[in-house]
């Protein structure tokens, strides 16, 4: 089984050369989605789920960067070796504006390893919507679910009942060599149990510090924030249109949010909660849906410039409004936990009260947030992230099930 | 569902009557462009006509009616400052038609905006005057004594005019009874079913929305004309507010291609033999709408469409078709207003989200001579809605619901009446309906578009008291 991995770079950039970077990112106009091989073609890297790169922007003493982010099958060590094969003039053209980045001789497939592998940093917080799916099985899975539907179609009122019907489907698949590789055994992610309870047990066991925790919040970071109350309608008109003509271009989109991290308990909270993410995402929301929220494909928080400033990617389905919109309605609390450690969110009680509920204030600080992902790649730009996981789902009932009786066999031919 | 009582909170003396008003036996309507050529005689000219326009109350019940909208450019004419107009939401502001706005709403290929014959931030299109009136000789006696008006005014051209109409059943061009569903404003002292009554401000400006909050609304920034006819900023920030009582009207002219729907349908449905089926066809169409001509739900009769005139909106998907085999989840209706049964959600939480995307709708249908062709003739709707937030309401359901061919289980349905698939998508010749089907679902292919954008714009639809201070600007 394949885990989706999370790989972030840190790059640090010659401050003179921010600018001429962001036009080697934007050469071609290719790069915001990436659909056609660009200056930094992800299309060669057979690993990749998303990618992109953006620039970090300098902020008082905070330098500029570069930030390379990837969501991809297997392990970091083999994904960065795979871009320095197979996408080295790419890489070379980004990476000449970065300090130190070796040139002439010096520069070869190991000096180039060596140096992504330098600034590879953690990510704190990871969400994977489709989790143990490899990207080649993400569209495999999707042509077999075509090829379902034509053959459904084909034989439209052929069959008596939902039974006969899926009998039907399956021999026909089940005979076919193209579909061989659906044979091999796949086990849809599953609830990991003992894990679940022994972090609900480790939650317990901390809840009086965290009680204590957001009790000194309330009393003593709380009432000291007085971020700016901005709708989307107040964001200069030119930076909001210039993120805008990024967006709803295919069925997916991306968000790249830098933020300032607050100081003191915020930060160690934001700490916690991240690991706390991550380890739920692994072990709890594993059918496709993070609180509720169904349409995020992958998701990431990393802390960047010693834990000063941190990072948010997220890359789902709909647009902007849709996205942040739909968290609010099934999980608001949860955004305000993670984000009021960031400055200038909206005001937040308890940390779980106010904040997003806001909702034309929080939408407003979320494009105020936002930076351009310069360069922004899908493995497959028109899945819906529901769609990713009921395939499988479909596969696994039509190549590794038992026979059906009628209502089940019906259940699973409803969703086709 | 239950009719629940809804009392009567709101100014509607102040409230500008097709708000919350269908004018459904005002039959006739008539659309002026007006472009302001004089400030100072068009103001004269908002003062003199501004008495007679209809209210929201609905003791009024006038033969004939008259609304009034405004473009951004029009504002400026009358002479609200740079400042006070970039206090509007960006929508507004920026219109109908920019680069992400035509992908969000799929104004591309024959509905792109340079097409359009108005609209998309045309220069000269200041305001929009809207006449209704009972019949086609009253129409005409009340346009020409206000053509008369503006004329003597001299300060105003009117640079397009278009008509629309109701038909006494009610239906529009493809042939089904249009109108039915419609939110009702929480505090207009009309009752409806629980369901549809939606909080004040997702309609009206300077009131709760259904997020509890109050919506974004213009205030003024720097004062100008007789700021005693503003309210003032509900919200607290001791600014006028020229929102309240207020909203934000999109217009969209949509050609409707009548000949190509019903051939559609037709082709789709053909008996094996190659023979019309004529059942068959009217009931895939049916589907794809979400009910039977005469307008019956149907959740409500599934079977067949028991005739008539009926504009029964009392259902609900959660308990009654859960899996679409009535009304698909395809179907216009259900993707554009998905009620008690949206994704996976539960009832409550689907209500809730629905609720935060609805829109009234005043749409008439529409009919004009092809290049000045008596004898062929171009069909449509004049689609006009109401809204206070233009992104999370009229456009967020025409691209999150309508446009999206991955609702629920879907994998390249949209809603093949107004729907529009992303330019760019390699699938977006393929485009399916499916019809939810016991033993298996039943699966129409080769779309068309029935629909293209002829012209449109966002506009501001004002109180009435706002009317009279943009006179004293």
């Amino acid at each position: 089984m394949v885990i989706q991995n999370p790989v972030s770079l840190q790059i640090p950039l010659i401050q003179s050369h921010v600018d001429k970077v962001t036009e080697v990112l934007h050469q071609g106009g290719k790069g915001n989605p990436c659909l056609e091989e660009g200056v930094f073609p992800f299309q060669k890297l057979e690993s990749v789920h998303f990618g992109r790169w953006i620039i970090i922007p300098a902020k008082g003493s905070l330098p500029a960067s570069l930030f390379y982010a990837a969501n991809i099958d297997g392990t970091a060590e083999n994904h960065l070796n795979e871009i320095v094969t197979n996408i080295p003039e790419g890489l070379d053209k980004i990476l000449e504006h970065c300090p130190d980045y070796p040139v002439g001789d010096a520069r070869n497939k190991t000096s180039r390893l060596n140096y992504l592998k330098k600034y590879e940093i953690k990510t704190q917080g990871f969400y994977t919507g489709a989790p143990n799916r490899t990207v080649k099985q993400v569209h495999q899975e999707a042509a077999l679910h075509q090829a379902i539907k034509s053959y459904i179609k084909d034989n439209k009122g052929r069959w008596k009942n939902a039974k006969d019907a899926f009998s039907a489907i399956k021999e026909r698949f089940k005979n076919d060599k193209q579909w061989d590789w659906a044979k091999e055994r796949y086990e849809l992610p599953k609830v990991n149990i003992p894990a679940t309870i022994l972090f609900v047990l480790l939650m317990l066991i901390l809840l009086p510090f965290i009680l204590f925790a957001i009790l000194m919040i309330r009393l003593f970071y709380e009432p000291r924030e007085h971020p700016k109350k901005l709708s989307q309608n107040q964001i200069p008109k030119e930076k909001l249109k210039a993120l805008k003509n990024q967006e709803d271009i295919i069925y997916q989109n991306q968000l790249s949010q830098v933020f300032d991290t607050k100081t003191g308990l915020r930060r160690i909270m934001l700490r916690f909660l991240l690991w706390s993410t991550t380890k739920a995402s692994r072990y709890i929301f594993v059918k496709g849906q993070l609180f509720g929220t169904p349409t995020i494909h992958f998701a990431r928080w990393v802390l960047v410039d010693n834990g000063k400033r941190f990072i948010f990617f997220s890359n789902f389905d709909g647009s902007f409004d849709e996205y942040l919109g739909d968290f609010v309605d099934n999980n608001g609390w949860g955004l305000n936990l993670i984000y009021g450690a960031a400055k200038g969110y909206p005001k937040t009680y308890f940390m779980i009260g106010g904040g997003s509920y806001k909702i034309l204030e929080f939408m407003g600080w979320g494009r105020n947030t936002q930076v351009p992902s310069h360069i922004w790649y899908s493995a497959y730009p028109w899945y819906g992230q529901q769609q990713i996981v009921s395939k499988t789902i479909l596969r696994t009932e039509i190549f590794n099930s038992k026979t059906l009786n009628e209502k089940e066999a019906r259940n699973i031919l409803k969703d086709i | 569902m239950a009719i629940v009582d809804n009392p009567r909170t709101l100014d509607l003396d102040d409230i500008q009557g097709m708000v919350s008003k269908g004018y459904g036996k005002l039959y006739k309507t008539a659309y002026f462009f007006l472009k302001v050529d004089e400030a100072k005689k068009a103001k004269l000219w908002l003062k003199e006509i501004a008495p007679f326009i209809d209210s929201a109350n609905i003791k009024n019940t006038s033969e004939k009616t008259l609304h009034l909208a405004f473009t951004p450019s029009g504002l400026s004419k009358l002479g609200l400052s740079q400042k006070n107009i970039d206090a509007f939401p960006t929508s507004f502001v920026e219109g109908v038609s920019t680069e992400n706005r035509n992908r969000i709403l799929g104004d591309y290929g024959d509905s792109d905006p340079q097409n359009w014959r108005w609209g998309a931030q045309q220069s000269d299109l200041d305001i929009l005057l809207i006449f209704h009136a009972s019949s086609v000789e009253s129409l005409n006696a009340f346009i020409e004594e206000q053509k008369g008006i503006i004329e003597d005014n001299g300060g105003i051209t009117i640079v397009t005019e278009l008509k629309g109409f109701l038909t006494e059943d009610n239906k529009e061009p493809f042939g089904f009874h249009d109108g039915i569903s419609q939110p009702i404003i929480k505090g207009s002292g009309r009752p409806g079913p629980e369901n549809d009554i939606v909080e004040t401000g997702e309609f009206l400006l300077g009131y709760k929305n259904e997020h509890g909050q109050y919506p974004f609304s213009p205030l003024l920034e720097e004062n100008q004309g007789n700021l005693t006819l503003l309210a003032d900023d509900i919200a607290g920030s001791g600014k006028k507010d020229l929102g309240r009582n207020g909203t934000f009207m999109v217009f969209r002219q949509m050609e409707q291609h009548v000949d190509k729907f019903w051939n559609s349908m037709e082709e789709k449905t053909k008996n094996e033999d190659g023979s019309v089926n004529e059942d068959a066809k009217i009931k895939l169409a049916s589907k794809c709408i979400g009910r039977w001509p005469s307008g019956a739900s149907l959740v409500n009769f599934p079977d067949a469409d028991p005739g008539g005139s009926l504009d029964n909106d009392d259902f609900s998907y959660a308990d009654h078709d859960p899996d679409g085999l009535k009304c698909p989840f395809g179907s216009h209706l259900r993707t554009n207003n998905p009620r008690d049964s949206f994704r996976w959600y539960n009832k409550e939480q689907s209500l809730k989200v629905s609720k935060r995307h609805r829109i009234i709708r005043r749409g008439r249908s529409y009919e004009m001579p092809v290049n000045g062709n008596e004898d062929k003739k171009e069909v449509g709707l004049q689609f006009i809605c109401f809204n206070t937030n233009i992104e999370l309401q009229f456009e967020f359901i025409q691209h999150a619901w309508s446009n999206n061919n991955q609702m629920r289980h879907l994998s390249n349905d949209i809603d093949v009446i107004i729907g529009v698939p992303p330019e760019n998508d390699p699938n977006n010749k393929n485009v399916q309906f499916t019809v939810q089907a016991e033993p298996v679902n039943e699966y129409y292919d080769g779309w068309e578009r029935f629909v293209t954008i002829k012209g449109g714009e966002y506009f501001f639809f004002p109180s009435i008291s706002v009317i009279n201070f943009l006179s004293t600007l």
